[in-house]
């Protein structure tokens, strides 16, 4: 299935997720927005790191989290709980569509 | 080691997009072979659009409006928003970490890159602000965004402050998420930016406001900013990044 969402995080940029998932799992997503992310290729390690991952609350925001670590990302205006959030939204948008 | 206190000054003029684009990222990349911070000012021409690293430029941009009415855009290596670059001064500052002449601190450096351009819009009389991540604000209104990158070492940062601003032209080339609501948005973003023009009542030209803000430089970083021209070795590699990443399909459609 596909997914799409836009949502702007509180306090932050507006976030866009284009994604396809199967059985609740990620198979590819791509996440697009006006943020900042240092360094900046770290946004495809997030997006590839996500990949089969469970449609999940808090599975998304540990993985990110762990992205994030792992690579010294640095996020503005951006959040790994605003990206999950994004995430679980374009898949409620493909339920709901 | 510390550099000495004299900044280039690159004025190069109006370029296209893609051009414009690679100066910076060539002057960045550069930067601990030139050793000397570099503050360049300069213009698009034809209009451009520019879009974030993180957006998607079609869901951004109506490339067939942008076609018929500036027929210029790309992708920039620095995150943010999409902007149309038309009646404005753009700046970019170029310097080695290793120089500590900004912060560490990426948010803490954005401010630092930004009070020379606050310092020259009082030249104007402006009560200019900084609003972090990446604004400058004049009355409340956005006045310059600003975007900053680091790689190889050295820190980028450039930003736009608008001379002019003509909201619905700028709103004719992007898109929106709801149609629908295009006329309220363009209300809101009217009472939200604001330009030279309207905050001074006149027009100020490029060449005064290119002034200002060497001052500005020269007075945050206590350093003198000396006239210059981009090394053969900046020119070349801007060419080379030219034509390999900012006129390249793969690069401005890779999102």
């Amino acid at each position: 299935m596909k997914g799409n969402s836009i949502y702007k995080i509180p306090e932050g940029k507006l976030v866009k997720i284009s994604m396809d998932f199967d059985g609740g799992k990620i198979m590819a997503v791509k996440i697009f927005g006006d943020f900042f992310l240092h360094p900046e290729r770290g946004i495809e390690l997030i997006e590839k790191d996500l990949c089969g991952k469970k449609i999940e609350e808090k599975t998304l925001i540990d993985e990110i989290e762990k992205t994030v670590k792992k690579n010294c990302l640095e996020l503005f205006g951006i959040s790994s709980q605003g990206l999950a959030t994004a995430i679980l939204l374009a898949k409620e948008g493909a339920k709901n569509g | 080691m510390v550099e000495s206190k004299e900044f280039r000054l690159l004025e190069t003029g109006s370029n296209s997009a893609a051009k414009n684009m690679a100066i910076d990222e060539a002057v960045m990349r550069l930067a601990h072979r030139t050793r000397k911070p570099a503050v360049r000012f300069y213009g698009w021409s034809p209009p451009a659009i520019s879009i974030g690293y993180f957006q998607g430029l079609e869901q951004e941009v109506d490339l067939q409006k942008c076609g018929e009415l500036v027929g210029d855009f790309v992708r920039r290596i620095t995150g943010g928003g999409a902007v149309f670059h038309d009646h404005e001064l753009t700046y970019s500052f170029a310097c080695t970490q290793e120089s500590k002449i900004v912060p560490e601190k990426i948010i803490d450096s954005y401010k630092k890159i930004c009070n020379p351009i606050i310092l020259g819009l009082k030249e104007f009389g402006l009560d200019a602000t900084f609003v972090p991540l990446n604004d400058i604000v004049v009355n409340g209104k956005k006045i310059s965004g600003n975007a900053q990158t680091r790689r190889e070492g050295a820190v980028l940062q450039h930003g736009t402050i608008l001379m002019e601003v003509d909201v619905e032209k700028m709103f004719s080339l992007l898109k929106v998420p709801n149609e629908k609501l295009k006329g309220k948005l363009i209300e809101d973003v009217k009472q939200r930016v604001t330009s030279l023009e309207q905050q001074c009542g006149k027009k100020v030209s490029f060449e005064k406001l290119s002034g200002s803000l060497k001052k500005g430089f020269e007075k945050e970083f206590g350093a003198r900013l000396v006239k210059g021209k981009l090394t053969e070795e900046e020119t070349g590699l801007a060419d080379k990044i030219m034509q390999e990443r900012f006129s390249a399909k793969e690069w401005n459609f890779k999102r």
